[in-house]
């Protein structure tokens, strides 16, 4: 496994695999979305094509599912989410193979993150910006990709921050396929869970509380073969935490853990732009049909700083984190499912052997 | 009894050969057949203070931080084990660097083995399940039998692991791999002889099995003596002392003895030339290690009886040396008294010249009492004198092994190699070893905890969880040979509720990478067996969303009919036709011309064609059928035939609008109408006002963006056809009313 060099010219702000794992896009400040093709032969990554996608930094980009075809996402602190579609007849490495598809410019603000959601409901993805506001887009038309629909629009946070102020948001989509439509959403030190509820609006159903600083990464797990749920956050406190949110259909969703239905951030569905959007603030409270009960079953400060990133494997059996002290830690669940780091990969070099 | 020397032995002390140690010029990064062959296996460079876990470098020469730096580090997990990125968010950092998931074995060797342990596992049928027999008509053959085949697996195993660690012995960079496979064969030779051989019903070989693989666990564990302390005892001595007047030799030849290594003390014996050495100088040691010779040449592996007698002889054979007279030093007695009481099976002497716990152990097992039940009596005895070695990993779980903790070593295997750990596990708990701790768990949980249904549920016990855990990872590593293996181990698996494996099924089975048509065939298959059309529909919208992306617009359009997407059918039908209008001719489609052509002209065979084409197909492709048709006409100047299909076409009531304009701007007017000598029948002509009355819309964007588009890239002739609908319509209009006229003239 050789490091390449990216081509980029300015920070690398994200990476994302496709479906099979077999391609790799990195976005960058340099506002230049690259695509990397591993080559079955070499086992090395290949630029297959490099464009400019932005007339800004690019913080985030995502691979939608197969079943759309092959598309990208990428989010922008120019306040845009572009689309781009790949073209195979296009030579690669000419800067012509992905073709701009639409450009979602709702935003107020700069955009943190862009994830698709898993393919089982839709072709639609979320996205979160500087401006505290969640936004989730359809393409009610699939074989139009053109075509996209703000649905929901929602604020996650009352205010949005001071420019000036260091700020994070993120996002990630619960990928089961069993399970109805939720994500997590992260804004400053807040992490939310949303989900769809019977009124097809998006509703705040759980808190994941104890975050001490601004929540850098978000990793929702797949739960394949559990019944539950698991969500990792990376935060600038310099802990790893790790969740389990379980559904418990009728029955009481406060408990002593913190998995409190939130009345304020319930009602937060606000006017949006889109002829779909809800167009109304609801001033009822919520209650949620299927609660969720929230624990904090981990929490880890093996890294000693910030933790920039976290992530789960293909099965969510395996969690990353990678943290200010140059390290990458794996965390694996043991039978009596506590979370031990496996192994530590080391970004730094070694020391001179004596 | 006589000394037989055998020319075997002359030379050699132990067969190397067959003893599997680590050769340092076939593990190491010096030797391999194939140049561009490597293992590209994981280095630990150092132990994590806070975890304990090993540290390895994000790359060997090339890392981005200075040691102990700090930075914006991050890294994202792929679908794939062995690709992973990270990358520094950092000014002047530009590289991304792939990673691979530590012990992720991506080797041919690796798959063989892995699907050899399941077809083991397989194979076992109903014995993979432990289950005793608490009423109704106790069949005791039944047990017998369960035993037997568990035990055959589980050396079946064995055998397996030693194969899979000779394979990768030559490979480049594969000495971490192979030292820990070694520890994880150790661990499992142990498991085997304690836990799965003495049971074996009906075998008259029992004991010499349970001797044999105590013998060899003991022997591959540590590959002691090694050859170069044994040439060390050999080298003659400064002060002229003969080899057998040492310690060194006798050391060494109760160290082999100890181990079971019959062949390899005869052959020290008869190396040091003690047997000449005494014939000249004393008859009744000499004649004590004849004895003794023919004693270990006969060491009874048949019974217990034959046991029982044979150490009456070599405990009569001590004794009587400890009570005779003899003429050689007596230092040198005492080393030959302490060998025979040795052999003889006393603890004193077995314990004082063992060098570990495990050789004492074994030794109390060859001659003290060979007996199962007092194993763990041997064991404190042994550990009394000699503790375990705490830096051995295997050490530790083999005396956990003896002590019936066998939940304890599990983690161990798994740390080594995940695959074997898994099947051990499976085969632990298919003999009854791993009881169930679930009574006492339940106690401090809620009881009506969700996890009864979960594929990694503590209920189902902990073979369950790591074979699950196994088969994930399986479906991690990108080779499509491992699937279904990773679905079998599911599917087998002993969690009682189905509807936990078919979720998994259905979520992991998506992420399958195929590649041949039999790939996707399997895939379905599966899909089909565990009733899961949804995803089967998600896998036929994948499969069409490839083929589109290499140009087979067909089969896409078969594999999204399939899915039920009916639209996207339609969609690309009409984007057919359109493409085929505009070019003028059919498109340059096999496939797509066969289908639509007369039966019998079709250069693809029926049967294929008719397997391919579904009936939403049919419908949607109808349009372009008559299209193709109107083209032949065409061809053979066969002009009311092509009118004739060309009304059909315009009066087909699903045709979308903007293709009116189409079929007007491109045929029906510069063919039809533009040429005032073409004679159109007045009922034709009628019809086609008819269409144009119901269809045609000036306003309508497609049918705007259509015709300009047709205007621009000269598809229709601008000279003789306007710029904008409004006056087409007009034109159109116009020829018509010419076209009625001359009808009457």
């Amino acid at each position: 496994m050789r490091p390449f060099d990216s081509g980029h010219e300015d920070l690398i702000h994200d990476v994302a695999y496709d479906f099979y794992g077999r391609h790799v896009a990195s976005c960058s400040s340099d506002q230049h979305i690259k695509v990397f093709r591993l080559d079955k032969e070499t086992g090395e990554w290949q630029l297959s094509d490099s464009w400019r996608g932005h007339d800004s930094s690019i913080v985030s980009l995502d691979w939608a599912s197969p079943e759309y075809g092959r598309i990208i996402a990428s989010a922008s602190y120019d306040k845009t989410v572009r689309l781009w579609e790949e073209n195979p007849d296009e030579k690669e490495g000419l800067g012509r193979r992905w073709t701009k598809l639409a450009t979602l410019n709702d935003s107020k603000g700069s955009l943190y993150d862009v994830k698709f959601a898993p393919p089982h409901l839709g072709l639609k993805l979320a996205t979160i910006g500087n401006d505290g506001v969640l936004r989730v887009y359809d393409a009610l038309e699939p074989s139009d990709l053109r075509s996209w629909t703000m649905t929901s629009e929602i604020n996650v946070l009352p205010v949005a921050p001071a420019s000036h102020l260091q700020s994070d948001f993120c996002l990630s989509w619960c990928p089961s396929r069993f399970s109805t439509e939720k994500l997590a959403v992260c804004a400053l030190d807040q992490a939310l869970i949303y989900q769809r509820e019977k009124d097809n609006q998006l509703h705040v159903v759980a808190k994941l509380e104890g975050h001490g600083g601004l929540i850098r990464s978000v990793s929702w797990a797949p739960s394949i073969g559990r019944w539950y749920q698991l969500v990792a956050t990376g935060c600038k406190d310099g802990k790893v935490r790790i969740f389990k949110l379980t559904e418990r259909a009728g029955s009481k969703s406060n408990n002593s853990n913190g998995s409190v239905l939130d009345d304020e951030q319930n009602d937060n569905e606000s006017t949006g732009g889109g002829s779909n959007v809800a167009q109304e603030q609801t001033k009822r409270p919520f209650k949620s049909h299927s609660p969720l009960q929230v624990e904090l079953i981990s929490e880890h400060d093996d890294h000693d700083g910030e933790v920039w990133s976290v992530s789960w494997n293909l099965t969510g059996t395996i969690l990353s984190s990678a943290g200010d002290d140059g390290k990458v830690r794996l965390w694996r669940a043991t039978y009596s499912n506590e979370f031990k780091c496996m192994s530590v990969i080391s970004a730094h070099q070694q020391a001179p052997k004596v | 009894m006589t000394v037989e020397t055998t020319s075997d032995s002359q030379n050699l002390l132990m067969d190397v050969d067959t003893m599997d140690f680590v050769m340092e010029g076939n593990t190491g990064d010096t030797y391999s057949d194939d140049e561009n062959e490597t293992f590209d296996y994981d280095e630990v460079i150092d132990r994590d203070p806070k975890s304990g876990a090993p540290v390895m470098s994000l790359s060997k020469n090339n890392a981005p931080l200075p040691t102990n730096g700090k930075g914006k580090l991050k890294y994202k997990l792929g679908p794939l084990s062995s690709q992973n990125m990270a990358y520094l968010d950092e000014s002047n950092q530009y590289q991304l660097l792939p990673v691979k998931l530590a012990r992720v074995d991506t080797s041919e060797e690796y798959v063989h083995y892995v699907s050899k342990l399941f077809e083991i596992y397989r194979d076992l049928g109903y014995d993979r399940v432990y289950s005793v027999p608490t009423m109704g008509v106790i069949n005791t053959t039944a047990t017998k039998e369960h035993a037997a085949a568990v035990n055959l697996a589980t050396s079946a195993l064995v055998t397996e692991l030693d194969f899979f660690i000779d394979s990768i012995k030559a490979k480049k960079n594969a000495l971490t791999r192979f030292s820990e496979l070694e520890e994880c064969l150790t661990i499992l030779k142990c498991l085997k002889t304690i836990h799965f051989t003495l049971d074996t019903p009906e075998d008259v070989s029992v004991r010499e099995t349970f001797i044999t693989n105590l013998i060899n666990w003991i022997n591959r564990s540590d590959g002691e003596p090694n050859e170069e302390y044994i040439e060390q005892v050999f080298e003659p001595t400064a002060d002229g002392k003969k080899v057998f007047e040492t310690s060194f030799f006798w050391k060494l030849l109760n160290q082999l003895l100890l181990r079971g290594l019959f062949d390899q003390a005869l052959g020290c014996l008869d190396r040091s030339q003690i047997m000449e050495h005494l014939n000249s100088q004393c008859e009744m040691s000499s004649n004590a290690l004849r004895d003794l010779v023919a004693l270990l040449k006969q060491y009874p592996m048949d019974s217990t009886d034959s046991f029982r007698e044979w150490k009456s002889l070599a405990l009569e054979l001590a004794q009587t040396y400890s009570g005779s007279d003899t003429s050689v030093s007596g230092e040198l007695r005492d080393y030959i008294e302490d060998t025979l009481f040795l052999v003889g099976g006393h603890q004193s002497k077995i314990l004082h010249y063992s060098t570990t716990w495990y050789e004492s152990f074994c030794a109390l097992l060859l001659y003290y009492i060979p007996s199962l039940e007092l194993s763990e009596e041997y064991l404190e005895l042994s550990l009394q004198n000699h503790p375990v070695d705490v830096t051995s990993g295997w050490e530790q779980a083999c005396v956990d092994l003896i002590r019936g903790r066998i939940y304890s070593i599990l983690p161990v295997l798994e740390s080594l190699d995940t695959c074997s750990a898994a099947f051990a596990a499976a085969l632990c708990e298919a003999k009854g070893l791993l009881e169930r701790i679930v009574d006492d768990m339940e106690t401090d949980r809620d009881a009506s905890y969700e996890g009864l249904e979960d594929l990694f549920s503590y209920r189902n016990g902990m073979a369950c969880y790591m074979l699950n855990n196994f088969a994930f990872e399986l479906c991690s590593q990108g080779d499509k040979r491992l699937w279904p293996i990773a679905i079998g181990l599911i599917t087998l698996s002993p969690v009682n509720s189905t509807s936990a494996k078919k979720m998994a099924i259905a979520e992991l089975l998506p992420h399958y990478p195929f590649k041949t048509n039999d790939d996707i065939e399997w895939m379905l298959s599966i899909l089909a067996k565990w009733k899961l059309p949804q995803v089967a529909k998600a896998v036929y919208v994948t499969l069409g969303n490839k083929l589109l992306y290499e140009s087979n617009t067909i089969e896409a359009m078969a594999n999204f009919s399939k899915a039920g997407k009916f639209e996207w059918v339609k969609r690309y039908s009409w984007i057919m036709f359109e493409a085929a209008v505009m070019q003028g001719t059919p498109l340059d489609d096999v496939v797509l011309n066969a289908i639509v052509a007369d039966e019998g002209d079709s250069i693809v065979p029926d049967e294929i064609l008719s397997s391919l084409v579904t009936s939403a197909m049919k419908q949607t492709l109808s349009p372009y059928a008559v299209l193709y048709r109107f083209y032949q006409a065409q061809t053979s100047n066969n002009w009311s035939e092509a009118l004739t299909l060309l009304l059909a076409l315009i009066e087909f009531p699903y045709l979308p609008n903007c293709y009116l304009v189409m079929l007007m701007a491109r045929f029906m007017y510069p063919i039809f109408l533009e040429n005032d000598s073409r004679h159109i029948d007045e009922s034709t002509i009628l019809r086609i006002m008819e269409s144009l009355e119901n269809k045609w819309d000036d306003t309508d964007a497609k049918s705007i963006n259509i015709y300009s588009t047709m205007l621009e890239e000269g598809i229709i002739r601008q000279n003789s056809i306007p710029p904008d609908l409004t006056s087409f319509l007009k034109l159109i209009r116009q020829k018509l009313n010419l076209k009625l006229c001359q009808e009457f003239m």
